[in-house]
This record gives structure tokens, C-alpha cells and sequence, in this order.
């Protein structure tokens, strides 16, 4: 059996902890903010597309991934001075994309 | 949902499609960065018998800022520097939440109004308006020096 595709509220909490990583790394001055505020668009742009589908929900899946591998790749944090409340958002959208990808097939 | 807050559709409308993303001949030009996430914005006006004759903007950065250069572009163009010179003091208010927004004044601008929820945001959206108020200054004290010759 296919595993359920995300409900409205799931949907709404992966946005929120992509948000929060795209504000927490504005307030930290990083300079990947205006890249990962871009890569937010995309994502709420995905999820405008729909995810009533398996492709839906992959676009949004793709969307995600960019947003944290974005985050990933700062080199503030790659350098360590990341900033606890920023890896602490990141740590919030991977654990809640875990949980996206895994139902997202192909 | 918070993300509509922030980026409500207007807002992307104007980041993805910038209206008056141009220089302007005859302008007056004036830039400022935003050094919190690297936002520049150079606003060209061209002012003529007291009135915003012609204006565009020309710039990089977030899509706040971004959008907030482009809706001023629209909101101000053909107004009296007078009235001009008010809305960015309305917008400003706004923004900092000390005046409670005019729809009929504000128009798309309203839609700003949820940035004020993110603090660090707000200088995204009053950078460009910031770069109005001077440009108008300095048109004004071109005119005051232009009399006085």
C-alpha cells in the first residue's frame, strides 16, 4: 500500500520550518539568506502547484532539499560559527522532510 | 499560515515580475544598501513642476526589498512630491506599526503590512522608501540652492 500523501497541516509545518530557517538565517546576517529566501519561493510555489500527487509531492520534496542542502552549505556553518538557534531550525526542516521524502516515491 | 504573511501573492507577483526596473533619463538618482542582507536599491526620479514625472528603480536583493522598490515605483509615479513625500512617511508608519494602514491610500502597499510581524525585515521593506525620502530631499534642496542663485 502507497503511504498516505501529506495533509494541509503537515504541509503547513514544513513551510513554517523552512521559514524559519530562511528568517533565522536573515536575523543572523548569512550571507546565503537572499539564496535561501529564493529557494523558499520556489518551495511555496510547489506546494501552490498541489500535492495531491505522488509528482506534487516530490516537487515539493525537491523544493525542501534545496532549501536545507542551501542551508547546509553556508559557510558560516560549515565553518562552525552556524549559530545554535540557526542549526536548530535546520534540524526542525530535515527532521520534518525525513518524514516527507519518505513517502514521496521515485 | 505564517509564510502567507511574508510572502503574500502580491509580493512575489512584484519580486518575480519588478514593474519600472529601469533607469530613468534626466533623473535624479540615489542609492542605499541594506549591509543586514546585502539589499541595494538606486532609485531614479525625475521630477518636474512639483510632480514625480517619471521613476524607476534598479537594485538586488531579497524579495522584500525587491517588491517594496517595485510597488513604490507604481504607487508614487505621476504624484506630487508633496504627496509623495507623505506616503513614504504613511509606509514608514506602517511598518513600525505606529499609524494603522489607509487601504484607500496604501492600495498594494498594504500588503507589506505583514513584514512588520518579522523585525528583521522591516528595513528590507522601508529600504527603498528610505532611498525616496532622500531623493526628494536632495530634489528639494537642488530647487532651494536653484532659487537662491
Amino acid at each position: 500500500m502507497e503511504p498516505p500523501l501529506p495533509k494541509e497541516a503537515e504541509v503547513s509545518q514544513l513551510e513554517e520550518a523552512a521559514l524559519k530557517v530562511v528568517e533565522t538565517a536573515h536575523g543572523m546576517r548569512f550571507a546565503s539568506a537572499t539564496l535561501l529566501e529564493r529557494r523558499l519561493v520556489e518551495l511555496r510555489d510547489a506546494v501552490e502547484g498541489g500535492l495531491e500527487t505522488q509528482a506534487g509531492l516530490r516537487a515539493v520534496v525537491t523544493a525542501s532539499r534545496r532549501v536545507v542542502d542551501g542551508a547546509s552549505t553556508d559557510h558560516l556553518l560549515k565553518s562552525g560559527r552556524g549559530g545554535a538557534p540557526f542549526v536548530t531550525a535546520l534540524r526542525g526542516l530535515r527532521q520534518i522532510l525525513r518524514e516527507f521524502e519518505s513517502r514521496a516515491k521515485g | 499560515m505564517p509564510l502567507d504573511d511574508l510572502y503574500k501573492e502580491v509580493i512575489l507577483d512584484h519580486y518575480k515580475h519588478p514593474r519600472n526596473k529601469r533607469a530613468v533619463d534626466g533623473a535624479l538618482s540615489v542609492s542605499r544598501n541594506n549591509p543586514l542582507c546585502g539589499d541595494e536599491i538606486t532609485i531614479h526620479a525625475h521630477l518636474q513642476d512639483g510632480k514625480v514625472a517619471a521613476i524607476g528603480f534598479e537594485g538586488q536583493g531579497c524579495s522584500i526589498s525587491q517588491a517594496s522598490a517595485s510597488m513604490l515605483t507604481e504607487a508614487v509615479d505621476g504624484k506630487s512630491v508633496q504627496d509623495a513625500g507623505a506616503l513614504a512617511r504613511d509606509f514608514r508608519g506602517m511598518m513600525e506599526g505606529a499609524v494603522e494602514p489607509d487601504e484607500d491610500q496604501l492600495g498594494d502597499l498594504v500588503a507589506l503590512q505583514g513584514v512588520a510581524k518579522y523585525p528583521v525585515r522591516i528595513k528590507c521593506a522601508v529600504l527603498a522608501w528610505d532611498v525616496l525620502q532622500e531623493t526628494l530631499g536632495q530634489a528639494e534642496d537642488g530647487a532651494a540652492v536653484a532659487e537662491g542663485s
